[in-house]
Formats: structure tokens, sequence, C-alpha cells
């Protein structure tokens, strides 16, 4: 019996120095193949090539100058903002400066229709879901006062019954709850809901006056406070902290999951995609910097701009919501610094940033048409 | 039988740790520089892999931002500017090809000398490729227009960083695997220093053990096989001690046993032979007067001396008979008899009227001094003594002479004492005549009819009541000394203490 054990330790030391001298650790290198020259030694891949993945690649590209797209009126149209050189510029350091108009702006031709011409910066234009409806503000430096506008009929209704400073909105927070009621938290930390006649009604006093990012999911009411912390208000119940570092939290079209950016790290931003209550669902997406995230209409895409240390990997991307499969679409494509919009179809991506032009900054949006 | 060369258990294991240590340092330090090879190698694919769709991406974007042509010539066109465009987005030396593999743009900060003509043709065919030689790596991989494979982009890398920190590494181990060695070795030398003195101690103790010379304490303490070990032997070491005293007691008392055998025997054979001896004896004297009857039947003289000579020599052969058998018997058990309180003045007064017959025959008085005196013994013993010396008192007497029976109570003892006016003991007898079948004249005994035992018996007899028996010379004249035997006995109060301490005992 000894012996016989003591010949099976014997074989199971030789097998494992045998499988450890040769194996340890190596992947099967089946998709190669290697021809060992004089001096040099050839290596020939098998596996995937770079650049024909067919999942998400990009078509078309097209950059237009000189607007700032918002939003899509339909696959061919945008709504942008415009400097309108047809109005009177303010002098400003000996420069002219013309007020910045909402416009629609035809892809295919390039013309385009001033809506509501006036002489004041208009921005941050949201159309609603049946895109009969534009709200947007009109803004003093970065805050302005929130309208509505009939796409028809092109009546204007203020968005809040007042307006004083504390019914000023920040850029562009807000958004459309439905084809007839806007969200959006004003300055002085009050979240309030407007319908398209212009009724408002406020729906939490949060006193914070930095609350920004705020999202309504059935009776709850999401919104990023001072120092990134998630808010949620449920009903009547108080608001209670859900979570800390959040920088930008973007709910699904189907409201059944949150895109959350969270800052993981000094230097170190995370994508993920979590459940209702801010649980982690899977990780997308690690840099330095990641904004601009926006769903596509039907939810299984996420587009995002990322920008990383490393050039090369700065740019946007599209990940599936659904396999996690991360894609780089355009490489270091400026700095775009708006959200992005998905066009209606999902087939194409808009996004605007302002590039550097002599001593000042003009607008330019690009259109990615995205292999489908 | 010639012995193998002994090859110490030191030796053994400190060779085999020696071994073990290297081998298994060595080995350590190659897998492990084995798998940071292929770790460099897989993350260095990984990396240029991502280069290279970094590269496509750009050369993609490019041209169709750019105002739409054939690819070929949109390479040839801006090749320079997008392979610095790469070179700068990736940091490494870039080379863009055409699909002919004609160089289109050069992103190299110094020129580098490698050919790739072997692998470009790899490359053309849509395939990744790299060429590796001992400092640099030269990476191909296809570039993708909106139909297909446009160009080549290259990637030149240089492995010198990585050699260097191989060669850092496997200084590292060689010289960490050295001192681990170094160290593993003194820490295992003194290791197997301690383990093989522990077995050498018990090697020593199990030479002890072979030389006789007996553990008297465990050789070895601990709490492991050689600790139990210790235990074991030192357990032998006892019980072989043990037995072989034991043995050796065994054989003392075989020894004794043989010995009183032996003695016993050798008093046996004598006993038989003085017996067979002193039945012969009056056995020839009947025989002879049987003889002489038939012969001489008609002599009514001579029948009548036969008659009474075979009489008494008959009685002499009863008496003769009872005496062996009581002897037997009185070696064979203890004291058979009750033990009674005997007043021996009485019993000894009675013994002299039972005896003044005969000695009247013999022509002797019996004289007495009694006094009481109580001792503890049974009637027929102390019968059976006074009697003997009574009848010795008068056998060995002369015509006219007398015989003095005395008791008395003497310094806490009995003194019973018997005097006669005969012949008296000769010196050189006095120590023998308690002996079987001694007789200090044999004719002379045979004349009175003495058998020799007697004295033997009563000597006996009074050992086992605990007393003492002495003969002197009397006070008579020297021809005619006479003989005085002295009993002491312990008187009956005392009896009874003496058999307490002999329970005791």
């Amino acid at each position: 019996m000894n012996d016989y054990s003591n010949k099976m330790m014997i074989g199971a030391a030789i097998a494992i120095l045998a499988i450890s001298s040769t194996g340890c650790g190596v992947q099967p290198q089946t998709d190669r193949q290697v021809i060992d020259g004089n001096n040099k030694q050839i290596t020939v891949l098998d596996g995937p090539v770079p650049g024909t993945d067919q999942s998400v690649a990009v078509e078309q590209l097209q950059k237009v100058p000189g607007i700032r797209g918002m939003d899509w009126l339909d696959g061919d149209t945008v709504l942008a903002a415009k400097a309108n050189t047809e109005r009177t510029p303010q002098v400003i350091e000996e420069k002219e400066r013309y007020p910045v108009n909402l416009v629609s702006y035809t892809l295919t031709d390039g013309s385009e229709t001033v809506l509501q011409p006036a002489d004041q910066d208009q921005h941050a234009g949201m159309l609603s879901p049946d895109k009969r409806f534009l709200f947007y503000k009109v803004m003093e430096e970065s805050v302005g006062f929130g309208y509505l506008r009939d796409m028809e009929t092109g009546d204007i209704v203020p968005a809040t019954e007042r307006q004083t400073p504390d019914e000023l909105i920040e850029g562009y927070e807000g958004e459309w709850l439905d084809s007839e009621h806007v969200l959006f938290p004003t300055m002085s930390g009050k979240i309030y809901t407007a319908n398209i006649e212009g009724h408002t009604e406020m729906l939490a006093d949060t006193g914070d006056l930095t609350i920004h990012d705020v999202h309504k999911i059935g009776d709850r009411l999401y919104y990023i406070g001072s120092g990134q912390q998630l808010f949620i208000q449920e009903g009547e119940e108080p608001a209670r902290l859900l979570m800390e570092q959040v920088i930008w939290v973007i709910p699904s079209p189907d409201h059944q999951s949150l895109a959350m950016v969270r800052r993981t790290r000094e230097g170190e931003m995370t994508l993920y995609l979590t459940d209702l209550d801010g649980k982690d669902k899977a990780v997308l997406s690690k840099g330095m910097q990641i904004f601009g995230t926006a769903w596509s209409r039907d939810g299984t895409r996420l587009a995002y701009n990322l920008i990383n240390a490393e050039n090369g990997t700065s740019g946007l991307y599209v990940a599936d919501a659904v396999t996690g499969k991360v894609t780089q679409v355009t490489v270091d494509l400026e700095d775009i610094s708006n959200q992005l919009q998905w066009s209606p179809s999902g087939e194409q991506l808009m996004a605007a940033t302002m590039v550097r032009e002599g001593d000042g900054y003009e607008p330019v949006t690009y259109i990615i048409k995205l292999r489908s | 039988m010639r012995r193998l060369p002994r090859i110490s258990l030191k030796l053994q294991l400190g060779l085999g740790l020696a071994i073990l240590l290297t081998v298994s340092t060595w080995l350590l330090s190659l897998l492990v520089l084995q798998g940071i090879e292929r770790q460099q190698l897989t993350e260095l694919e990984q990396n240029l892999l991502q280069h290279s769709e970094i590269a496509n991406l750009r050369v993609r974007q490019t041209f169709l931002l750019g105002e739409r042509m054939e690819d070929q010539t949109f390479l040839r066109l801006r090749g320079q500017e997008l392979a610095a465009n790469v070179g700068l987005l990736t940091g490494l030396p870039v080379i863009i090809y055409d699909l002919q593999g004609r160089p289109v743009g050069n992103a190299l900060l110094s020129p580098i000398d490698t050919k790739i003509e072997d692998i470009l043709s790899y490359a053309l065919e849509g395939k990744i490729v790299y060429q590796s030689s001992a400092d640099a790596l030269d990476y191909l991989a296809p570039l993708q227009g909106a139909s297909g494979q446009i160009g080549i982009v290259q990637f030149h890398y240089s492995l010198s960083e990585q050699q260097a920190f191989l060669k850092r590494i496997e200084r590292l181990f060689l010289v960490t695997g050295l001192a681990v060695l170094m160290g593993g070795l003194l820490c295992g030398t003194l290791f197997v220093h301690w383990l093989t003195a522990r077995i050498a101690k018990l090697r020593n103790a199990a030479g002890k053990i072979r030389g006789r010379r007996f553990l008297q304490e465990k050789p070895l303490r601990g709490r492991d096989e050689l600790g139990e070990l210790s235990e074991d032997i030192y357990h032998m070491s006892r019980e072989l001690e043990g037995n072989i005293a034991t043995l050796e007691e065994e054989k003392r008392k075989l020894k004794l046993a043989i010995g009183k055998l032996q003695l016993l025997e050798r008093q046996q054979k004598q006993f038989i032979g003085n017996i067979s001896h002193e039945f012969k004896t009056p056995l020839t004297s009947i025989k002879a007067y049987v003889d002489l009857m038939d012969m001489y039947d008609d002599d009514p003289g001579l029948t009548r001396q036969a008659h009474t000579q075979i009489g008494q020599e008959a009685q002499r052969l009863q008496e003769m008979v009872e005496k062996v058998l009581h002897l037997s018997s009185l070696e064979k058990y203890e004291f058979e008899q009750e033990a009674v309180a005997l007043e021996m003045g009485a019993l000894l007064e009675e013994l002299c009227e039972r005896m003044r017959g005969k000695a009247a025959r013999h022509g002797v008085t019996i004289a007495t001094s009694l006094t009481p005196v109580v001792i503890l013994g049974d009637r027929e013993s102390l019968t059976q003594i006074f009697i003997n010396l009574l009848d010795n008192a008068i056998k060995y007497n002369v015509s006219g002479g007398s015989v003095v029976v005395e008791s008395l109570e003497h310094e806490g003892v009995a003194v019973l004492r018997v005097s006669d006016t005969g012949i008296g003991i000769p010196e050189e007898a006095k120590a023998r005549i308690f002996e079987p079948f001694y007789t200090v004249n044999k004719d002379r005994s045979r004349q009175s009819g003495g058998s020799g035992l007697g004295l033997a018996l009563v000597k006996e007899t009074i050992e086992k009541l605990h007393g003492e028996l002495s003969v002197e010379k009397g006070s008579g004249p020297p021809e005619q000394p006479g003989s005085v035997f002295t009993v002491r006995l312990p008187l009956h109060r005392h009896r009874a203490e003496m058999d307490g301490e002999e329970e005791a005992e």
C-alpha cells in the first residue's frame, strides 16, 4: 500500500513539473504562424484585422461650420444655434458680436431658417418628442429664462410664471417629460414642470443652488446636488442621498436603467450602466473625462465623448447597451462640448463643439452617419 | 558478509536538500522569465493592435471629411499627413503604404533599416504580420477603406526597453536566487544537523541496549515520530531489563530448588539405604531362628527362645515402621494434632509409671522431681518424646543404675530433664546422635533394641514445638558418666505470643 502511494506521489510530482514547465499560463497559440529566419522571426496572426468591425463604423462624416447643433427636427434637418448676422451686433472689445438665434438647418443643401429672429441670445433648444414644441432659453451669459414655442404657430409662452433671478435656468438644464411637459431646475434650487400653455408647477424645493441634471421617472425625481451627490425624491417623501461622486446621470428612454458617469479616482471617470436605484449592472468605459452621453432613441446604444491622456484613444465612442461592447467611432475629433444627439432613426449622431478661430471661438457641428 | 559503504544520513539529507533547492530555484526563475516574456509579447500585440485600430479610424475619418476621391489617390496625397498624425497619436514611428506596397507617408524620427519585403506580402493579403529581431519589432497591419483594404500601416517598435527589463529581471533572479539558495542551504543544513543529532541519540540508545547497558531515561523528547520511537525504545529497554532480571531470578530459584532436590535425593537415598539395612538385621535374625526351628523343631528350649526373639524382632520392626512413618508424616504435614495446654509434671509422672516395668526388668530405678509446668503441645508428640528419652535412658543404663526425671520452670521456659547413669556419649558423637539411624554403638543398640531413629525424631518434634534439645555429660564417674538430656519448651502463655508472631510472618 505504501509503495503504491509513493509511486503515485512521484508520478504526480513529475507530471506537475512537466506541465508547469511547458504550459504555464500560455494561451493556445493556434492563431498564428511563426517562421524563423536568419536573425529574425516572422509571426503572421490569423485573428481579426483592424478596421473590419462592421457593427459600428462611420460611413459618412460631415462637417458643418458656423452652427451649433442642438437637436434633430428630422433625419435631414437639425435645430441649431447660429449667429444671426442680420441683426444688430453688439460691439464688445472692438469686436462685433451678433446675437445667436435658433435656426432650422437642412443638412442636404445647407439652407437655414431663423425660427425667432431677435436681438437676444437663444440657446439650449430642446424639441418635444413629437417635435411640435420647442423649449429654449434666452441667455445672459450662461443662464437664462425658459420659453416654450409652438413650432407650427410660432407662439411663445414663458416657462416660468415669474421671471426673477430665482427662475433663471442654467445652460442646458431641463428635459421634456412628454409631448406637453418640460422639467427644469432653477438657480434658486427649485424644480418645476411647465406645460405647453406655460402653466408651471413646483415639484421640489431643494434649497441647493447648484442642482443640475434633473430627471423624472415615474414619481421619482433625480437630481445631482452640490458636491457631486445624486439625490432621489420619491413622491411625498423627503429627498434622500443615493450616491456620491456622480457627475452625470442620464436615464434610458425606456426608463428602466440609468447611464451614470462617476468619478472613480483622481483623474478618472467611469461610465456605468445601472438600475434605477443606482446599482451597477455594467461598466462601460473609463477615461480621464466622459461627457455628452446620449442614449439612442431605441435605447440600444449609448454615444459619448471620451478624453484620455493618450491622444489616440480620445474621441467619440458608441457603446452597445446590451452587450457592453464599446467601439471608438472617431479619433480626437476636436473637443466635443455638447451633449451628443442621435437622429430619430438612430443612424446619425450630431456632435457640436467650438473651435478656435483666430483669437476667438467658432462653432462647428459634425454629423456622423453610422453604417447600419 | 561485507557491509556496503556507509552513506551517512546527514550526507543524504544535505545532498538531497541542496539538489532540491537548486533545481526548484532554477526552475522557478526559468518559468517566471518565460512567463514574463510571454506576457510582454501578449501586451505588445494588444497594444499594437489597438494602435492599428486608431490608425484605421484616423485614416477613415480624414478620408470622409475631405473631398471625395479615389482611395489610392487619397493615400498618396495625404499619406504623409496621415503618417505624421498617426505617429503623433500613437507615439511610434509610422510608415504608411499603398496597395502596391509603396510607402506614401513616413513619420520616422530616424531612419530605420529593417527590410520588410519578406512580410509585406502577408500584409498586402490583409493579414497582420510582424517581424522581430533582437532589438526591434516591425508591425504591419492593413488599412481599411470604404470597401476593403486600401493600404498598410507599419509601426516600428523598439524592444530595447523590454530586453533591458528582462535582463534586469534575469540578473535579479540570479542574485536573489543565489542568495536564497545559500540561505536555504544554510538553514537546511542546520535543520539536517538537528534532525540527524536526534536520530544519532536514538542510535546510541539502541547500541547501549545491545551492550546490556539498559536505559535509565528516555533518550529523546519530542512530539513527533522520533519522540514516539524514543519512548518505544525506552519501553523496550525496561521490558528487556525486567525480563532478564526475572529470568535471572527464576534461574536462581531453579538452582536453589535443584540444589534442594539434589540434597533431598541424597538424603532419601541415604535414608533408604539406612532403612533397608536396619530392616535387614531383624529380618535376618528372624529368618535365622526360623531356619533353626526348621532344623531343630523338637528342641523346646530353642522353640521358646526363638518365640521370644522373633517376637522381639517383630516388635522392633513394627516400631521402626511406625517411627519411619511418623518421621515422614512429620515432614509432610505440620502440626495436625491439636495443640492443647499440657501440664508436663502430670504427664511425666504418668510416663514414668508406664516405664517402671521396663526399667525394673533392666534393673533401673526411676526417680522424679516434678513441678507443675504448662506448655502448649499435643499429648501424642510429647509422649513420644519422653518415652523415647526414657527408653534410651533405660537402655543405655547399667544394672542398678537410675534415671532421674525433672520438670521445672526456669527463666521463662519449661525445662524438662532426663538424666541417666549410663555409659554416656562420647564427645565426638554428641553432634551426630540426632541424625537419623545414627547409633553410637551399633552392637549395643541392637542389644538393647535401639533402631537409631528415636533421637532424630525426638529432636524434630521438639523443634516443631519451638523448643530445644540438648545433651550433656552426666555427673558420674569417668567410665560411667551418664547423660543428661534437657528439653526446653516455651511456656504456654509465651507460646501464644510466638504463634501470633509466626502467623504475622
